[in-house]
């Protein structure tokens, strides 16, 4: 092998090192990086299923002290509901009663490290030997060896989410219900109304049809604050404050929903409506067997953007609701937070409810969304 | 009729249900908020509506209210270009031949698709001074005292130092409050998100030879990002930076509403959520017109300078 061979093998080794090397630490990077995103959810997660007195505590895992008060007021009086009867002697003697020795003994010397060694497993001398706050201490020791992290968490998972679910303070359900119901109707109405304008715009031709969509353009620019203030005195006007129809109605009439639809319909070929009028169908019949076919991962696109934006709404609901039994979920949880603030780890699973409608459909639907951004923007 | 006229009709039936509501609730309330921000209209009638000219525009102007929340919204974009940034070297990472790609992509985009009140919640409690995870972390990680830990949205301390209360500068408000972190969280919303797919998709456009080539001509990493990767990305980052800035001025009003109401003493308020409690909470609908006319003609100026200044750098 020559001198020049072995600095070329040489050079491709370092680069294939180089390359791998990239790789590697690209992919220890994303991992990182998740775990940063997804630290905040599981804050919230892991505060969703913890009682209140544990939610300022960062590691999952309950103290001693959090698990033993577990165990004597949920775990044992569940599995036997006569030891909530017992007097504080009888406890002890009901915990030493379902541990065997060497598990007592280990946690003797854990609970009191002087006395490791020692062998007093008498429970009555034991006991008499200690002051009552070291019988204390013994007996939450004795107690947290019943404790299980599963039943911990699975106990408070259902009894916070059930809370907020059927809380008698807030009307959660009724929250849940008016932004789906909310959501669906603006995302039925924008699509339709949305896919008959850009069908208009893409596939008809007639005067003055692109000035009005220069129009459309040029109030995507127009901040919604600008609209907002006379809509709600329009509303004031039509006396639909605080009404289904004041929430649904001025959301369902966007111009990014046409914009969008006429991006997607402008690709569908024009020869194939030709040849369907050619064929003698109406216009009509061209829109809805022709064009919105072709047009569904458009519709797809922008159903999703709609809902999910709508679901989410904020400044409408706020400024229009006023009644309780009409406030959707963003305008329930802020007035939750607002009165119920310190009930954190409630506050917590009435957030995660919130948003897994948001996950799921986006789990369902990440591959058109994805696609849908992209072509959002080429508008150029 | 003519089969023109026909053809017409039609259009114009298919585009009539949409058109009404678009005249209904976009065009006639841009008309309509024009000419009320110049009138005194309050929703609470205890003065007769009055024509009043300019007055609400010169009052806004000699208010230092106003000028402080402007200073907060353009504040409050400060962290905009380092989501940018981000949301570029997260695709550039992303855009190598990695396995689980899409499952990274779709965590990184999980903050952008949920942001709404219950993360401004979830955050609210994150930043809390005492009890919350990001103080208790640093007082156990970094060994700081509770004195040292930043009251975050209680606090009206910013980096740049900025006095409350009247425009100018105290060093004594040095350091990390309501605004930061609000721009802290921001950032964790958005790096992940819209932006970040918009330059993977601008990446996987790169013509694949651009890279061969200037791998010949010897460069190395930083070379194929300063001389292909980023001038070919130039109409990606435009439009990325127009859309942010249209969408950062009118920003800001969900985080004050949820977060700190405004606070602490008008940190937190933006010139969106200032028109808020001006027309919703004070219900004058004149003056908080005027204030919202103000927001659009600058959106409007920003985006005509953006298209000027920004497409001479941009070659398609």
């Amino acid at each position: 092998m020559s001198t020049t061979e072995q600095a070329v093998v040489g050079q491709g080794f370092s680069k294939w090192w180089f390359r791998k090397g990239k790789v590697y630490a690209s992919f220890i990077f994303l991992i990182l990086f998740a775990l940063t995103t997804l630290t905040p959810f599981l804050w919230m997660i892991n505060a969703s299923m913890k009682p209140l007195e544990a939610v300022e505590d960062l590691s999952p895992i309950p103290t001693i002290e959090q698990q033993a008060r577990f165990v004597e007021t949920v775990a044992l009086p569940q599995a036997d509901p006569e030891y909530a009867t017992l007097s504080e002697d009888e406890q002890i003697a009901y915990l030493f009663g379902i541990l065997d020795i060497s598990s007592i003994r280990e946690t003797i010397s854990q609970a009191f490290p002087d006395m490791a060694g020692s062998e007093l497993v008498d429970m009555s001398t034991l006991t008499a030997s200690l002051s009552s706050s070291e019988q204390q201490t013994l007996r939450a020791h004795l107690a947290s060896t019943q404790f299980s992290l599963a039943q911990y968490y699975w106990h408070y998972l259902r009894r916070n989410y059930d809370d907020v679910w059927n809380s008698e303070d807030i009307l959660f359900q009724r929250y849940y219900f008016n932004s789906l119901f909310i959501a669906m109707w603006v995302t039925l109405l924008q699509c339709f109304t949305s896919s008959l304008a850009a069908f208009a715009f893409a596939r008809l031709e007639w005067p003055g049809r692109d000035s009005i969509f220069k129009l459309y353009l040029a109030t995507m620019m127009i901040p919604g604050v600008v609209v907002m203030i006379p809509n709600y005195t329009l509303m004031v006007f039509l006396r639909l404050l605080d009404s289904y129809t004041g929430l649904i109605i001025p959301a369902a009439f966007t111009a990014f929903g046409t914009f969008l639809l006429r991006q997607f319909m402008l690709s569908i070929p024009p020869s194939l409506d030709e040849a369907a009028t050619i064929d003698g169908a109406s216009p009509w019949r061209v829109y809805w067997d022709v064009i919105l076919p072709l047009a569904r991962p458009g519709l797809i696109v922008l159903s999703i953007f709609t809902f999910m934006q709508n679901y989410q709404s904020f400044f409408w609901p706020l400024v229009l609701i006023k009644s309780e039994h009409l406030r959707t979920l963003p305008i329930g949880m802020l007035y939750f937070d607002t009165n119920y603030g310190n009930q954190t780890n409630l506050i917590m699973a009435a957030s995660v409810m919130n948003i897994v409608p948001l996950i799921i459909l986006f789990v369902l639907m990440q591959k058109y969304l994805v696609a849908g951004i992209q072509l959002g923007a080429v508008k150029g | 009729m003519t089969r023109r006229t026909r053809t017409t009709l039609t259009a114009l039936a298919f585009l009539m249900p949409n058109f009404v509501g678009f005249c209904v609730f976009m065009l006639w309330p841009v008309v309509f908020s024009f000419g009320v921000a110049f009138t005194n209209w309050t929703l609470i009638r205890t003065v007769p509506l009055q024509f009043v000219g300019l007055e609400n525009f010169i009052e806004m102007f000699s208010s230092d209210d106003f000028w402080l929340y402007f200073i907060n919204t353009g504040y409050l974009m400060l962290g905009m270009p380092f989501a940018i940034a981000g949301s570029l070297f997260l695709a550039i990472v992303l855009s190598q031949k990695i396995k689980g790609t899409v499952v990274f992509r779709t965590l990184f985009y999980l903050p952008t698709f949920t942001a709404g009140v219950a993360l401004f919640i979830l955050w609210k409690k994150l930043y809390n001074p005492q009890f919350g995870p990001i103080n208790v972390l640093l007082q156990e990680v970094f060994g700081l005292s509770a004195e040292q830990t930043p009251s975050w949205l209680s606090s009206t301390r910013n980096v740049f130092a900025l006095a409350v209360e009247q425009v100018g500068i105290d060093p004594a408000q040095f350091g990390l409050g309501a605004r930061d972190a609000i721009i802290i969280m921001g950032i964790w919303v958005a790096v992940g998100g819209a932006n970040m797919l918009l330059y993977l998709a601008g990446i996987a456009n790169i013509p694949r030879d651009l890279y061969e080539a200037s791998e010949i001509d010897g460069a190395g990493v930083w070379g194929k990002f300063r001389h292909v990767t980023w001038p070919q990305l130039a109409p990606t980052t435009f439009f990325i930076v127009v859309m942010s800035f249209i969408g950062g001025l009118q920003g800001g009003f969900e985080q004050a509403r949820v977060m700190t109401e405004g606070g602490p003493a008008g940190t937190t308020t933006t010139l969106a959520y200032y028109i808020y409690t001006k027309a919703f909470e004070e219900f004058q609908i004149g003056y908080a017109s005027a204030v919202a006319w103000v927001l659009f003609t600058i959106i409007f100026a920003i985006t005509l300078v953006n298209w000027r200044f920004g497409s001479r750098y941009v070659n398609y």
